[in-house]
């Protein structure tokens, strides 16, 4: 879900992934490299993400992630499903 | 897997190089944007491209991880079990040819077997939904003759009143002699057939149209003629179609038109019919269609098309309820009328027949068998194998494989090999397959369409598997076993893994081996013996260098009308101008210098024979009635040619022709009584063979008795002149029917065959043969030339096919089984080298320990040959139609059979023992 959202707003590369879930999670999240490149293979072929070869602002070639219309689907799904969770266990704690 | 996932898959296993490098180069590219941000934060390169690398964890794991995910992972996985077995077979190439070469035998000999059967019996019939068709024959319970004719009036009730067929239609084949309207003139086969018959069939054909109903109620003379006919006869000519075919045997209306031509691969009822005619063109079809009890109005065989829902058990009842209630409504006022019950014999067995069908599935499984001890043969040698590769594996399961890996390790090894071995072996079938195909050529119906085709193919490559599976699946569980700990620990010196629990596993095996090879060799043998008992049958005559010489007389001009009432003076005075012919070929024939002796005879080796009840004044029609009967012809030197020795009275002469003719044409009246016919008649002189006295006159002289095969009208008489020996004329294994000859009279278009005992090289006199022969009589067809011992061994032939093809299975069984035998005493013997040199070395005699290692080593293959009798005991009744004048158990070829594996084993056993009194107890303890 994390990547997914993060793929909403602009394609990306798996270091770009990285940094930006590390920091709008303010480090709370660590992404291990080795199950974030296992999960875009995963996401690939469920057909959530695209890839494609891009040359990178510092021109080198890198493999560029883009959310595809599935994976919106999946992302709305998931964070719904997500917020009725956490809506859910928050009145449990306040109750 | 959504097709996304498979897509990727397929394209990362096409491209598996390309994509692992975009892998690394993606695992590159973040490690290096990473080290790039910690220089940024201002740490030298080399520290910040550590720091990056630490960040990252092991690269290459993670790289495993990615690789390691999807399906196409596992089938890589596989592929990479599969290289690693190819090199581990090559590792030890004298193992891999010698398991390669066994399975491959297996399959090659298991492939060649089913391709016949896949010929024979799987492949279906050129037909419409051909397994619900079957014939219909009266069967003749009294007489045992199950394929009997039936009359036209019959077979019509049972279309009225049967509920268990869509269709029932008729046929009646006959020889006939024809002409077409270009100069194609010869012989073949054709058919008389009910208008429904081809749609019955439900075959188009390439040309024209095919018999309709209404060809039948018209009487159309119409013909639809074969391929083959087509492209021989007719030069396949494109504009076949109104073209003519005229036969001596029409309704006298003239030629019939051709209206269809059937394909190629087409047949019926056998591939030597050639025309398809309306069954109502034959000129006595009205007259004989009326009647239905006298013999000459049985002609037709049924064919019929079970409906979808119902079984052949069914449609068996359903026409012996209705023959139930013909017998009620019609009885019989003619003695030899077999009655109104049926037998339902469904087209594939009218094409193959029952005991070719039996012989083919009993080899089948016989070749099944071999293949199983082959596979136990490969499952020792794969044991015997993995206790040499023991470290490996307890390596290899040190280093983190667990066992269910090692077994899928072990499991592709074998795989490959059977595989491998399956090439191997579908190669050798395609080869096996063009020897059978020759050698059974004439011996086995439908062989001449064997191939190599898709099914084939497929069981192949079942049984490939099937067999790696056998062979393979033991020996990998029993070997991933092994405890890492042990056999690491043990260092160097020969390894007794296993030990006693893997000793008893081979020991299974080789008992395994003993009990099928015995099965199959009590097989071979009882079929040996049979065939053994078929030889030592004296034939009663000396088919050695005699010729027989199929010959075909031209068509005179058509039979008249008084030819065919047989009374008028012209057609005596042809009857005589024909035996003149014969006399003047006859001489010329015995003038040429290398011929010591000639005769002639209407069928040497009876195709078929008659089943007309026989009168004889003062007996009981009804016991005459029963019983095979043969009538033949033989010219005056018939029995001197082929050495038959007279037991009574004399042989015929050619005087008894001019008494035949006689015969034929003196009319004995009808309503006499049947002691003034048997007085008045002239009768035909004929010789009978031993079988027919004793029959008939059991206890009595049957020279100069009288006797009558015509059961209504009883005016033409036979006297009996003399009696011969038997002759086996239709192969031994026919028990000798009675016979008896009249003289050699041939009508017009009659065949008959000339028998020419050579003195010297028989070939040589062909040519001379021929020529006298058509000097002799103009316009004659020389249909074939055959030595009488080959054509009289081909009745045998198809018993010595099965029978020997039998025996090298079980030759092959036993061979393996022995070597399977050696093998494992070999290596219990290697095993216990130094336990054995110890022995010897505290004096222990040799002779001590070879009884002792035979012992040890007897004790499975003993235990396999009990069991093995106990199943052979068990099965051997499938073969009893095969046998010939032995039981199914017979002792004598137990016993044979167990003394040969006895021995066998021994001996198998011996020679590995012998090694074990030779152990030099120095060496063996120094090791």
């Amino acid at each position: 879900m994390l990547i997914l959202r993060s793929l909403s707003l602009e394609p990306m590369h798996g270091f770009g992934i990285t940094r930006r879930i590390e920091q709008i999670s303010q480090g709370v999240f660590k992404v291990n490299p080795g199950s974030l490149l296992l999960a875009f293979q995963r996401m690939e072929r469920a057909g959530l993400i695209d890839a494609e070869w891009r040359t990178s602002d510092n021109n080198r070639r890198a493999k560029y992630y883009n959310i595809t219309d599935k994976g919106r689907k999946q992302l709305k799904a998931e964070t719904r499903d997500w917020e009725r969770r956490v809506a859910a266990i928050a009145r449990l704690l306040q109750a | 897997m959504g097709l996304r996932a498979f897509t990727r898959g397929l394209r990362r296993l096409v491209h598996w190089d390309e994509e692992n490098d975009a892998l690394s180069e993606e695992v590159a590219h973040y490690i290096g944007l990473a080290s790039a941000e910690y220089e940024r934060s201002g740490l030298s390169p080399d520290e910040a491209m550590r720091r990056a690398r630490l960040d990252f964890g092991g690269t290459e794991s993670a790289k495993e991880a990615v690789r390691g995910a999807g399906w196409d992972a596992l089938i890589d996985s596989i592929r990479r079990d599969i290289t690693y077995g190819i090199r581990a077979l090559a590792r030890t190439p004298a193992f891999a040819i010698v398991a390669l070469a066994t399975i491959a035998l297996g399959i090659g000999v298991s492939t060649t077997m089913f391709s016949v059967v896949n010929a024979v019996l799987l492949r279906p019939l050129p037909y419409h939904a051909p397994d619900r068709l079957a014939l219909v024959w009266t069967d003749d319970v009294r007489r045992g003759l199950h394929e009997e004719a039936t009359a036209y009036r019959t077979i019509q009730d049972w279309r009225a009143d049967t509920h268990a067929f869509d269709a029932v239609a008729y046929f009646s084949t006959r020889r006939v002699a024809f002409r077409t309207n270009g100069d194609a003139r010869g012989r073949t086969r054709y058919a008389f057939v009910a208008g429904n018959l081809f749609a019955t069939l439900g075959v188009a054909p390439v040309r024209g149209r095919v018999i309709m109903p209404s060809d039948e109620e018209n009487a159309e003379n119409v013909v639809v003629i074969s391929y083959a006919f087509w492209q021989r006869e007719l030069g396949g000519d494109p504009d076949v179609l109104n073209r003519t075919v005229r036969t001596d045997d029409d309704n006298g209306s003239g030629a019939l038109r051709v209206v269809g031509v059937m394909p190629p691969q087409f047949y019926f009822p056998d591939t030597n019919t050639e025309l398809w005619t309306p069954a109502t063109t034959y000129w006595r079809f009205s007259r004989e269609s009326t009647e239905r009890f006298p013999s000459w109005a049985r002609r037709w065989t049924a064919l019929v098309r079970l409906r979808p829902d119902v079984s052949f058990a069914d449609a068996r009842a359903d026409l012996a309820r209705l023959g139930d209630r013909l017998a009620t409504l019609y009885p019989s006022d003619v003695s030899d009328f077999p009655g109104f019950r049926t037998n339902v014999v469904s087209m594939l067995d009218h094409v193959t027949g029952r005991t070719l069908q039996l012989a083919l599935w009993v080899l089948l499984g016989a070749v099944g068998l071999v293949l199983l001890v082959a596979c136990a043969n490969v499952a020792n040698l794969l044991l015997a194998r993995g206790a040499t590769r023991q470290r490996e594996l307890a390596l290899r399961r040190a280093l983190g494989a667990d066992r269910g890996r090692l077994i899928r390790q072990l499991l592709s090894e074998s795989m490959v090999l059977a595989l491998g071995s399956g090439a191997v072996g579908v190669v050798a079938a395609l080869f096996g397959v063009r020897v059978l195909g020759v050698v059974a050529a004439s011996r086995v119906p439908r062989i001449d369409e064997i191939t190599v085709d898709g099914r084939v193919l497929m069981f192949a490559l079942t049984a490939s598997v099937v067999a790696g599976l056998l062979f393979g699946i033991m020996p990998a569980l029993r070997v991933s076993r092994a405890d890492a700990n042990d056999v690491l620990k043990e260092g160097d010196g020969p390894t007794t893994f296993g030990g006693r629990r893997l000793r008893r596993t081979r020991g299974v095996l080789v008992l395994a081996e003993c009990s099928v090879a015995i099965v199959l060799l009590t097989g071979a043998g009882l079929l040996l013996r049979s065939l053994n008992r078929v030889t030592a049958i004296a034939p009663g005559f000396d088919p050695r260098d005699v010729l027989v010489i199929r010959i075909e007389y031209p068509s005179e001009s058509a039979p008249t009308a008084e030819e065919r009432t047989q009374t008028s003076t012209i057609a005596q005075a042809r009857a005589r101008a024909r035996d003149a012919r014969e006399v003047d070929l006859l001489a010329r024939v015995k003038a040429l210098p290398s011929v010591e002796a000639v005769g002639f005879s209407d069928d040497m080796f009876i195709a078929g024979q008659g089943h007309q009840s026989i009168t004889i004044p003062g007996r009981a029609a009804d016991g005459m009635a029963t019983g095979e009967l043969n009538q033949g012809t033989a010219s005056a030197d018939f029995f001197r040619t082929l050495r038959v020795p007279l037991v009574r009275g004399r042989y015929l002469s050619h005087d008894d022709v001019l008494a035949k003719i006689r015969a034929l044409w003196s009319p004995v009246k009808t309503d006499m009584s049947l002691a003034d016919k048997e007085r008045v008649a002239v009768a035909e002189p004929v010789v009978v063979n031993e079988t027919f006295a004793h029959r008939f006159f059991p206890g009595e002289d049957p020279i100069g008795k009288r006797f009558c095969m015509d059961p209504t009208n009883k005016t033409y008489w036979y006297e009996i002149v003399g009696v011969v020996g038997d002759m086996h004329r239709q192969g031994l294994e026919h028990r000798v029917i009675p016979e008896f000859f009249g003289p050699h009279l041939v009508n017009p278009h009659d065949r008959a065959d000339l028998l020419v005992r050579t003195r010297e090289n028989s070939a040589a006199v062909v040519p001379d043969l021929r020529r006298a022969i058509a000097a002799a009589i103009p316009g004659v067809t020389i249909v074939s030339v055959t030595a009488a011992d080959r054509a009289f061994s081909d009745f045998t032939a198809a018993r010595a096919f099965q029978t020997w093809l039998l025996s090298g299975f079980a030759a092959l069984a036993l061979l393996l089984a022995a070597i399977g035998i050696y093998g494992v005493v070999h290596y219990a013997v290697a095993e216990r080298t130094r336990e054995i040199g110890l022995r010897v070395a505290l004096g222990a005699s040799p002779g001590r320990l070879m009884r002792e290692v035979m012992l040890e080593g007897m004790r499975m293959p003993v235990a396999g040959i009990v069991f093995g009798v106990l199943v052979a005991l068990a099965t051997t009744r499938v073969l009893s139609h095969l046998l010939f004048g032995i039981g199914a158990t017979d002792p004598a070829t137990f016993a044979g059979v167990l003394l040969v594996l006895v021995v066998v084993a021994g001996l198998a056993c011996l020679l590995p023992a012998r090694r074990a009194t030779r152990v030099d107890p120095i060496t063996a303890l120094r090791d």
